[in-house]
């Protein structure tokens, strides 16, 4: 019955392919879109769809308009410019599911700039985490064992044999690979020497035999001379591995909710016999039944990221992105700047009476960038007898495309009075988004 | 009496019967016209009409009630407004994206066609109207407290005045609803007035407009306009004539503001406190809050010509009373004069100004507030120790002779080194007391740099190399940063090579060794350094070289459009380069403050280049 969850799923006429899933898959694949090309994967069918969200047309010309942004903020040595810049990045991307998922491992490998202190490091952090976002798992691994940033976050960058740092092989162990319960204290010391001599001088990496332990190591009942390579080949080996990456996987993309193990031992039965390729366990996760039953529409609470990057999508706005980064910092969530080595914890823990208001505040702030005067993405080529008629669709637009829980009966009619007294649309959505925003199926994705 | 023809323009207006003759549109609320007319006669409508010669000033101060708190006076505002649309940087600014978008919503299109159809309708476009209508000038006045506002033109045409009057009236008529009498008319001596609402009144007199919020007030202005004698009025105000005497420069505009009921209201109340919690602006305004604390009035004066502009503000003041702890800023009995600009070369902006830094900075317990003193206090703490454990105020900023400049300039770097953000030089020049003083800036300097090298070294960053020079009467001692390890030359860090050079009694710190240089050179041509003539501080700005640095930055431009505008990239170029060059069209930009023995004056003055 389990594995079954994880076989793909098929549109029905119970359960149709229809604005609500094309929705939830863009939510969750990216950061949502707009109306219009919401509804154009809708058209294209599912199994379309599908291919389509995992294709990157259009990259090669994002990142030639990007990339000389990234060398005049690295040069201003202002981390905080390139939260910034990140979230243009997810704002804009023709490819929202490498930007998700880079983000995902962004807040698995959590290395915060507040600490780092360096915006050359972090941003080349940031390019290795997207380089191996949807590849596979131990290269990404073997890189972020010598990526500079993190090492400096954990207090890494010197290792001697004499002294060994544990900071890492402990966080390696814990947090990146096994989770809690999988290892011993003697595995970290083990692991800790086999990374000594990585080091990081100038904020480069680099290997210094002098003061590498060569002797041998014993880790999970494995012996031998093993360097840091080894070791990170003997972690991911460990049957307590794929189980720990698949369960962040589902949690990150499919549910706030616990899972049992035995719902997600198929899927990580599955990431072990696929060499750890974290792409090919994404798209089996994205068709899966699993991903569109009801365990997981609607079952994630959005991030502050998610909610300001898909008002931004959802409208295409212009937003002033230092803004932006400021009210996410407020609201716990500021790319490049996660809170401590676990990252953010997500979930119910986005709201809290403060953090409320501030999300409502929020989706005031962004809906305010809507020109004056214009419908915006979500004035469909459409005939509408009135103004009235049309305040009436746009608020069903905005229900199907945002709301991953329809809101309750009586909730959509106030939303429809209010729509109606509120004239033009973009003065309509004005109005009426920041009342959407006290709803609580708003905040859900 | 004034010889001043009797009106009909508005018994026309009663007679005509306008329900039927603007269609749909009469709903439309005459408000929204008045202001788009407003609006596009600010906004920029251009229309290219020869410039006549600019006419002789004029004096309506005589219509405005002796009580008032201010008075504006255009000479010609028409000329005005067209020498300021024919610089080519305000065709650079109309083509903004933001003003062509804001010239271009709906509301304004049918404001520009509504003042198209009136233009034909009298036969000439808008700025001849307000040419002939305000050729012998405009006049503002009004009481701050009783929030009363007077306007009054005084036309050359009065013929056309009239007819734009009645036309106009007749717009209004058509645009309100059918239900409602827009305004009243009535009779007032000689002449009639439009009342709209029982407040805002219109009324012609022979080639004279007067407009104001309140009757009673256009009705003193129409009184003094028609009688013989006009009795008690603003010109014989002390306040004014005293203003007018001192500050009148026969400008093309000149607005006079009488403070104390600015004062009594508690508007601006920090302007009048002559105090502020901030020690930046007191080192800088401190002299303009002094001079403002007791000031009673307050004169602006406005010159437009075809390439410059000219601002004055002036407000009177008593260079010989002083306050012992303004003395720093203004000198003694108010003789504080700034050192004269020095000569460099391609420099993007110089600051001189008359300072005495240990004066500022040992009378801080009479300038400042309990908290800011404390802060500078622990300051004082901290900065004696890094200059050897010597009293900061008493004796570093004491070896500085009164008087500082600082001078920025576009810089040149060494091969391999390419900052992707272009930093100027920036250096800061004062003379020495004594130049046996230089060893302890010296020493200091060099511990500054140690600490700065400690602090990167712990970040793993590049680190400064010092070396210390004597040649041809130079002193220098000059810090180098080297890419290395994981950096190269594009950091912003290379910008700097934190240098201090000494030549006589001169000091010059700066964040280039080349600038100090430069400088320290320079200074051997000066004896003692002449000062300004009666400049306390003195800001000018070069457009041409401003725009050449932000030019060499325009990569990081576009980088701060895209973030800040959620642009791309082609987008974010195109605002940017129309910025470079809307700026490039500035070529001086100076601001002097003045100190005369009973006056303290501002001057901005902006001139621009042709295309």
């Amino acid at each position: 019955m389990a594995a079954n969850l994880w076989e793909p799923w098929e549109p029905s006429p119970q359960e149709p392919w229809d604005r609500r899933r094309a929705a939830h898959l863009m939510r969750r694949a990216g950061f949502g879109g707009t109306v219009r090309q919401i509804d154009e994967l809708v058209n294209l069918g599912f199994d379309k769809a599908l291919a389509m969200i995992r294709e990157s047309a259009g990259l090669e010309a994002f990142e030639a308009e990007m990339t000389p942004l990234e060398k005049s903020l690295v040069s201003r040595q202002e981390p905080q410019a390139l939260a910034s810049w990140w979230l243009l990045r997810m704002a804009k991307t023709p490819h929202p599911l490498l930007e998700k998922t880079t983000f995902f491992w962004h807040g698995h490998f959590a290395t915060s700039a507040d600490k780092v202190a360096d915006s050359a490091a972090m941003l080349r952090q940031y390019r290795l985490l997207r380089e191996h976002a949807l590849g596979r798992f131990e290269p990404l691994v073997q890189g972020i064992s010598r990526d500079p940033a993190m090492l400096i976050y954990l207090d890494s960058t010197d290792n001697r044999k004499t002294r060994p740092n544990e900071n890492y092989a402990r966080e390696l162990l814990e947090l990146f690979c096994l989770g809690a319960g999988n290892y011993s204290e003697r595995d970290i010391k083990e692991l800790a020497r086999c990374f000594t001599g990585w080091e990081v001088r100038q904020n480069q990496f680099q290997f210094n035999p002098h003061q590498h332990d060569s002797g041998i190591k014993t880790i999970f009942d494995q012996s031998g001379p093993f360097g840091g390579d080894d070791a990170v080949g003997i972690v991911l080996r460990h049957p307590a591995a794929a189980r720990h990456i698949a369960r962040k996987l589902v949690r990150f993309f499919c549910t706030d909710d616990d899972v049992v193990d035995e719902e997600f031992q198929p899927l990580a039965e599955l990431l072990r016999e696929n060499d750890f390729d974290i792409g090919k366990i994404l798209a089996v996760i994205l068709s899966s039944r699993f991903f569109w039953s009801e365990k997981s529409l609607g079952k994630k609470v959005r991030g502050p990221v998610d909610l300001a990057i898909g008002l931004i999508r959802l409208f295409d706005l212009n937003a002033n992105m230092n803004d932006v980064r400021g009210r996410l910092a407020g609201l716990g969530q500021l790319p490049m700047f996660p809170p401590n080595v676990k990252g953010w914890e997500g979930g119910t823990s986005w709201i809290n009476a403060s953090t409320f208001v501030e999300r409502i505040n929020l989706v005031q702030f962004l809906v305010e960038r809507i020109p004056a005067g214009s419908a915006g993405p979500l004035s469909l080529a459409r005939v509408t007898r009135s103004q009235d008629e049309e305040s009436r669709r746009v608020i069903e637009d905005l229900i199907d495309v945002w709301f991953a829980q329809r809101p309750p009966t009586e909730t959509v009619r106030e939303l429809m009075e209010l729509a109606s007294q509120a004239g033009k649309t973009a003065d309509m959505i004005k109005r009426v988004l920041p009342a959407m925003a006290a709803i609580p199926e708003f905040h859900l994705a | 009496m004034r010889d001043l023809s009797h009106i009909g323009d508005f018994d026309r207006v009663e007679r005509r019967s306008y329900r039927d003759s603007w269609g749909s549109n009469r709903n439309r609320p005459v408000g929204v016209l008045v202001a788009v007319v407003f609006a596009l006669t600010i906004g920029g409508l251009r229309l290219s009409l020869a410039q006549e010669a600019k006419s002789e000033p004029h004096d309506g101060s005589f219509l405005f009630d002796e009580n008032s708190s201010f008075y504006l006076q255009v000479n010609d505002v028409a000329s005005a407004i067209e020498t300021i649309l024919n610089y080519p940087l305000t065709r650079k600014i109309e083509s903004l994206p933001e003003i062509s978008r804001a010239l271009n919503t709906p509301e304004v299109v049918v404001g520009r066609i509504a003042l198209g159809l009136w233009e034909s309708q009298l036969g000439v476009d808008w700025l001849t109207l307000l040419k002939r209508s305000a050729g012998r000038g405009l006049f503002v006045g009004g009481q701050y407290e009783q929030q009363a506002l007077g306007i009054s033109l005084h036309a050359d045409d009065e013929e056309l005045l009239k007819r734009a009057i009645s036309s106009l009236l007749e717009v209004i008529q058509r645009q309100s609803p059918p239900d409602k009498i827009p305004f009243q008319v009535e009779a007032y001596r000689s002449g009639k007035l439009a009342i709209f609402d029982n407040s805002a009144t219109i009324g012609r007199f022979g080639s004279w407009l007067l407009l104001s919020n309140q009757r009673d007030l256009l009705t003193r202005m129409a009184d003094r306009l028609l009688d013989e004698n006009p009795g008690t009025c603003l010109r014989d105000s002390p306040s004014f004539k005293a203003a007018r005497q001192e500050t009148y420069r026969s400008e093309d505009a000149w607005l006079y503001v009488d403070l104390e009921p600015l004062r009594r209201s508690g508007t601006a109340e920090q302007l009048f406190l002559g105090r502020t919690a901030e020690p930046g602006l007191e080192f800088l305004f401190g002299g303009i809050l002094e001079a403002l604390r007791s000031a009673p009035w307050t004169g602006f004066g406005l010159a437009i010509h075809a390439d410059r502009i000219g601002i004055t503000w002036r407000v009177p003041y008593q260079a010989e009373r002083v306050p012992p702890e303004r003395e720093y800023l203004l000198g003694t009995r108010g003789l504080g004069r700034a050192p004269a600009l020095l000569e460099v070369p391609g420099t993007i902006a110089q600051l001189s100004m008359y300072r005495d830094a240990s004066g500022f900075w040992l009378n801080k317990e009479n300038l400042f507030p309990e908290n800011v003193i404390a802060n500078l206090t622990q300051s004082d703490s901290q900065l004696s120790t890094v200059f050897g454990g010597v009293d900061f105020g008493s004796q570093i900023l004491a070896a500085l002779q009164p008087g500082l400049q600082v001078v920025i300039k576009e810089q040149e770097y060494a091969e391999g080194i390419d900052p992707e953000m272009k930093i100027p030089s920036i250096a800061l020049v004062a003379r020495l007391q004594n130049p046996e003083q230089a060893r302890r800036f010296r020493i200091s300097f060099q511990s500054l740099v140690g600490l700065l090298n400690l602090a990167e070294g712990g970040m793993y960053r590049p680190q400064i190399d010092l070396l210390s020079t004597r040649e041809n009467g130079i002193q220098m001692t000059s810090g180098t940063y080297t890419p290395e390890g994981g950096y190269d030359g594009s950091l912003m860090i290379f910008n700097f090579s934190p240098s201090i050079a000494f030549q006589n009694d001169f000091m010059i710190i700066s964040s280039t060794t080349t600038l100090a240089r430069e400088i320290a050179e320079h200074t051997k041509s000066l004896g003692d350094a002449p000062t300004s003539s009666n400049s306390n501080a003195i800001l000018a700005i070069d457009g041409r070289h401003l725009s050449t640095i932000l030019a060499e930055n325009r990569a990081a431009l576009v980088a701060n459009d895209m973030l800040e505008n959620g642009n791309d990239r082609k987008q974010s170029e195109r605002q940017v380069d129309l910025l470079l060059e809307s700026l490039r069209l500035i070529r001086t930009l100076t601001i002097d403050l003045r100190t005369e023995a009973e006056q303290l004056s501002l001057e901005l003055d902006c001139s621009f280049a042709r295309e």
